[in-house]
């Protein structure tokens, strides 16, 4: 007892290291991901020494450099820029907006299963926990797009809105599915259901809960996985589906009119909503901390189960930047219609399939 | 289209996109994957005879205005003063340099790199290199000085031309006034020599007028 308890204040004083060490990682990771892709080379000046040199003074070069420190140079660079209110803004809503979106980000983080001990906050609605706790940074951005009197910060807030709330449905019924076939709505236990080997992810069917049966939801379990992911993209306003933040026609959306560390945390919890949307793929779709192969889990090895499911979510977290790079902006109309014309039908269809699965062949 | 149709049609296009940014992502690594020049630290080098930024070898220029007057914008000042035969050194292509260049200005925010001032100089000492990063903070620092004088040595110039000025005046003047003098000299001469027969025949109309009027 002593001992879970020990474990779960590490866990916890992680996790609060944790969302700012995974928005600086990823955000370095997406400039340099995306200036591969354009055949670029991304940030290369920055390293921690020059940072440090910069720090007192001094500007240093170094050959060889990558850049490694460009996030953190940014982040300091943020911290020394006035904070500007606008005139005509409603200054409670305002300032509140950004502590809102951190926030809702931030809860979800707690209840994140890195591994079996590792879990900040182990609730047996944890699924249930995340979904809620994450939709409640809308309410911030539509909050900042409305508090910002600025009619793109407006704009972006609106479409904002009615992507998330459109894009929750599907996801939400392709998540029930999982939780048909685990029958709990604790994370915890959906990932210690898919250990073993790594055909008993629920990505490849139910066959861990019904043996070789379970096959059959191969298909299904594909395209869930596939919604969710889609869905994912769409709940984190990223490409293809940016139109709230939209450069090219809205400045920057809901967040037009922040500067300086406001901003900064706004992007911080954007880039910490894709890793839980992500997280939550691993622990439901791709079996969570359990690498596959049960030798290897059974090494005990320390430290090894959080770092693979780490790893797994910053693999989905590149294919989350590849897509961005590729594909270009979805217009409002085409973003509905994708919802409500493929998306919906499709989870419905896997919904039966998978109640009628449980029903008749269990 | 059908609706299955969109869907595959979709995952098809797709795939295809992220195929080639896939590709360029594994390219990066290669040499010629990337297209970035690390500027400050690696520069392309630029064609042999870019125009970027003019220069003049203040020492060798004559002050001969030519390249003020080919300028189709009028960019470069040049003011001159007289110096006195054999204070100046030579050019190094052996002419003579007998101005002193008090103001030698390129005005670089105006001017539009066309080169044409460097061709008709006689003593090629303005030229126009490939060094473009020039850029400066103030556009009145665009304005390059050329001129190795300093405002104090170009007021003495100033003074010292005018000094020998006047003096050249005054002496021109005392000459002048020797020249008068010697031909005031040279007239009044002539006149004395040509006053005696003068005289004479003066009488003798006189004589003459007189004449006639006794014999009325
Ligand atoms: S390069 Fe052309 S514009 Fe510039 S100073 Fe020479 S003649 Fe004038
Ligand atoms: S043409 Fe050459 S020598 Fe003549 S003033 Fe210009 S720079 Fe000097």
């Amino acid at each position: 007892m002593d001992n879970i308890l020990v474990w779960t204040m590490i866990s916890i004083l992680v996790m609060v290291g944790l969302v700012s060490v995974v928005g600086i990682i990823s955000i370095y990771l997406e400039r340099k991901v995306s200036a591969f892709m354009q055949d670029r080379l991304g940030p290369m000046e920055v390293g921690f020494g020059s940072l440090a040199n910069a720090i007192i003074g001094k500007k240093t070069f170094k050959e060889g450099r990558i850049g490694l420190a460009q996030s953190l140079a940014d982040g300091l660079k943020l911290l020394q820029k006035e904070d500007i209110v606008p005139k005509g803004a409603d200054v409670f809503l305002f300032k509140l907006a950004p502590m809102i979106v951190f926030g809702g980000t931030f809860a979800a983080f707690a209840a994140l299963p890195l591994a079996e001990y590792f879990v900040p906050a182990d609730i047996n609605i944890g699924l249930f926990y995340i979904l809620a706790i994450s939709s409640f940074g809308v309410t911030g951005i539509l909050m900042a797009g409305w508090a910002s009197n600025n009619k793109w910060g407006l704009l972006g807030a609106l479409r904002s809105t009615a992507q998330m709330v459109s894009y929750e449905i599907p996801i939400g019924v392709s998540l029930i599915s999982i939780v048909m076939i685990c029958g709990t709505l604790s994370l915890k236990e959906m990932v210690l259901a898919q250990s073993g080997w790594f055909w008993n992810w629920h990505l490849f069917g139910a066959i861990s809960h019904n043996g070789a049966i379970g096959i059959v939801l191969l298909p299904v379990m594909f395209i869930n996985f596939l919604i969710y992911f889609t869905c994912s993209l769409a709940e984190t306003n990223r490409a293809p589906f940016d139109i709230p933040e939209a450069e090219s026609e809205l400045v920057a959306g809901y967040h037009t009119e922040y500067t300086g560390m406001r901003f900064a945390i706004f992007f911080l919890a954007e880039y910490g909503a894709i890793f839980v949307g992500n997280a939550i793929a691993v622990t439901l779709f791709l079996g969570g901390w359990n690498s596959g192969i049960p030798m290897l889990d059974e090494a005990n090895i320390p430290g090894i189960a959080p770092l693979i499911f780490i790893t797994k979510v910053f693999v989905l977290i590149f294919v989350v930047m590849w897509v961005r790079w590729t594909l270009p902006r979805l217009r409002v109309d085409q973003l509905m219609n994708l919802c409500w014309k493929y998306l919906i039908p499709f989870t419905l269809f896997t919904f039966f399939y998978v109640t009628i699965y449980k029903v008749f062949l269990t | 289209m059908s609706y299955f149709g969109n869907i595959s049609k979709a995952f098809s296009t797709i795939a295809t996109g992220m195929k080639i940014t896939f590709r360029h992502f594994k390219n990066a690594r290669k040499p010629d994957g990337i297209f970035t020049t690390q500027y400050p630290h690696k520069a392309v080098p630029l064609p042999k005879f870019s125009r970027q930024q003019l220069h003049n070898r203040i020492e060798d220029c004559i002050g001969c205005m030519k390249c003020a007057n080919a300028c189709p914008v009028s960019c470069i000042y040049i003011e001159t003063v007289k110096a006195p035969a054999g204070t100046l050194s030579d050019t190094s292509n052996g002419q003579k340099r007998r101005l002193y260049l008090t103001r030698y200005d390129i005005d670089m925010a105006k001017c539009m790199f066309c080169a044409l001032c460097t061709y008709p100089c006689p003593t090629e000492c303005i030229t126009i290199n490939s060094d473009f990063n020039f850029i400066k903070f103030e556009r009145k620092d665009l304005l390059y000085k050329f001129s190795d004088y300093s405002p104090e040595q170009v007021e003495q110039i100033k003074q010292e031309a005018k000094l020998r000025e006047q003096q050249e005046a005054a002496e021109k003047i005392a000459k002048a006034k020797a020249a008068a003098e010697a031909k005031l000299k040279a007239e009044t001469e002539a006149k004395a020599k040509a006053e005696v027969p003068q005289v004479e025949a003066k009488t003798e109309e006189v004589k003459a007028e007189q004449k006639p009027e006794t014999k009325e």
